[in-house]
């Protein structure tokens, strides 16, 4: 029942180009598993069709949960898709406070921006310090760090095992805050987790955990 | 400490507005056949600018674009049109009343608005898929993005200049003349019914726009964040869309064309309170009204014999706050 199945995966240009094909994955709740491919393979239109299931770039049988669903979604099946935790490669950074997003992040969740769920995972990735700066005017590293924090706090917030897809979720961290986003994923055991990365051995994960895109890997 | 001084300036304003430019006549008797037309100018004013600073805080949210305005979706060149075809086209109507007028201007706003959409939406049609025999809808989704709506807006925009431009060809000079003068924007008003109208639009449309303030703060961090967080980011969009296209017709229905209101009030209330939309929009349409306000006295002021247009002041007070802004960010903008 926790186990969450992809089979005959198919994912697609925006042109409508095949760009690969038989993709297939198992997993339970609490794995994570690595989405890994050379330049332009398409990890991160995999990751995109996951996250909005319905843009037909990715057509799949996805089973979990005893459902079954065909992907693209059809708009009327969206409502019982599990629930996304999405960290797109490139986000855009807003003009709002690091505080405001966060405020938005938290009520869109029904939580108090001062809950000890959310400062706990701000006080993990430091962004106390950064919460009356504009996002705009963050750096890269300062940015993913607020970025990682919104998924975190999306997943402290309720019980229900999410899809938690993340982009190059290392990119721009340095060595203390990749050795903390490790560990958080590691531990987290309620959610079927898939990373696009370039840099695999920064998770030490076996290799039978990893979904190749791509002949070329 | 931010909002009290804003209140006091927008107190300031509103007197100023109902005082100009002469203080007895108001003083002695303020409900009077002056004094009403007064606070009706001044209520129109007040409504219609900070309509304007709300709409161009939705465009600027709806497009993820700074230097967004409502006339990107072709609202005011549409408004424009549908004035001057009834001015030049259909004088047998024009019996000289303004409602004939700006019923002409609200029509044509909807109709160019609607005609930007239906473009844009048959350009986001999906493609055709390159590969044969592949599963309904692989690959084959429109590209959509705000930009392309811009160029659209753009686009339709400069098809309703040109067309204005063909029916000035063949107006009458007195038409010309009445087009012109429309152009330039006024906030004059001979009834109750317009301030009245303008204002239930304005607060309906303000209390919309901070009742969704939490998804339009999502929708900042990005169409496809929004999405997978369960914003209904397409609804939303079309939402904003409709309410800015509603405001904007009905403010340039009523008042003619304000320039540059629905920029400049979005950018000095954001670097006031911040980009929180709640905040954001609260602060932007109080600077825009508070703008409109001084334009417009400052128009009525200047002269006993000659009123410049609150048009024309809007667009020169609006360029000078604009410049003066990016003179004090320079540094942020290097």
């Amino acid at each position: 029942m926790s186990t969450l199945e992809l089979f005959e995966g198919e994912l697609w240009s925006p042109a409508g180009h095949r760009l690969a094909q038989n993709l297939e994955f198992r997993m339970g709740l609490g794995e994570v598993k690595l989405v890994c491919g050379r330049n332009g393979a398409g990890k991160s239109t995999f990751l995109n069709g996951l996250a909005t299931a319905d843009n037909g770039d990715l057509t799949a049988s996805v089973n979990a949960l005893g459902h079954h669903w065909d992907l693209p979604l059809e708009k009327e099946k969206k409502r019982d898709f599990p629930p996304v935790a999405y960290l797109p490669q490139h986000m855009n950074r807003p003009r709002l406070r690091v505080c405001e997003v966060l405020g938005a992040i938290a009520r869109w969740c029904k939580m108090s921006p001062a809950s000890t769920r959310v400062r706990t995972v701000l006080k993990r990735y430091a962004i106390d310090e950064l919460e009356e700066k504009q996002c705009f005017y963050l750096s890269g590293g300062e940015f993913q760090r607020v970025s990682l924090a919104l998924i975190f706090i999306q997943l402290a917030a309720s019980k229900d095992p999410h899809l938690v897809l993340l982009d190059e979720p290392l990119s721009g961290l340095d060595d203390h805050f990749t050795s903390v986003f490790a560990d958080d994923i590691k531990s987290q055991n309620q959610h079927w987790t898939l990373i696009a990365t370039h840099a695999p051995d920064s998770f030490a994960l076996k290799s039978d955990e990893r979904i190749r895109i791509g002949t070329n890997v | 400490m931010k909002w009290f001084l804003g209140s006091i300036v927008v107190v300031v304003a509103v007197l100023a507005s109902l005082l100009m430019p002469s203080i007895a006549v108001f003083v002695d008797d303020p409900f009077g056949p002056i004094g009403m037309l007064r606070i009706q100018r001044t209520t129109n004013c007040f409504a219609a600018g900070s309509l304007l600073g709300a709409c161009g805080v939705g465009s600027q949210i709806l497009f993820q674009n700074d230097l967004a305005d409502p006339t990107l979706t072709g609202v005011s060149s549409g408004s424009v049109l549908g004035a001057a075809v009834y001015v030049v086209l259909l004088p047998a109507l024009e019996v000289n009343n303004s409602f004939g007028l700006a019923l002409a201007s609200f029509v044509g706003a909807l109709v160019v608005f609607a005609f930007v959409l239906s473009v844009d939406f048959l350009l986001n049609r999906p493609r055709k898929s390159v590969v044969r025999g592949a599963p309904r809808r692989a690959g084959r989704r429109g590209n959509g993005n705000s930009y392309r709506i811009i160029l659209v807006g753009l686009c339709i925009s400069g098809l309703c200049t040109a067309l204005i431009a063909l029916l000035f060809l063949v107006a009458r000079r007195d038409q010309l003349q009445r087009m012109t003068f429309w152009t330039f924007g006024s906030f004059e008003s001979l009834t109750v019914f317009e301030p009245l109208l303008l204002s239930v639009v304005s607060i309906t449309l303000i209390v919309f726009f901070v009742s969704k303030s939490t998804r339009l703060d999502l929708l900042a961090l990005g169409e496809l964040k929004a999405k997978t967080l369960g914003v209904p980011v397409t609804m939303l969009r079309g939402q904003i869309a409709l309410a800015i296209a509603l405001g904007v017709a009905c403010c340039t229905a009523i008042c003619g064309p304000i320039a540059f209101v629905s920029l400049i009030g979005p950018h000095v209330g954001g670097a006031i309170v911040g980009f929180s939309s709640r905040r954001w929009l609260l602060a932007s349409a109080l600077v825009s009204a508070v703008l409109c306000l001084s334009a417009d006295s400052a128009g009525r002021a200047v002269s006993n014999s000659v009123e410049i247009p609150a048009g024309t002041l809007t667009t020169i007070v609006g360029a000078i706050v604009l410049l003066s802004i990016l003179v004090g960010k320079r540094e942020e903008l290097v």
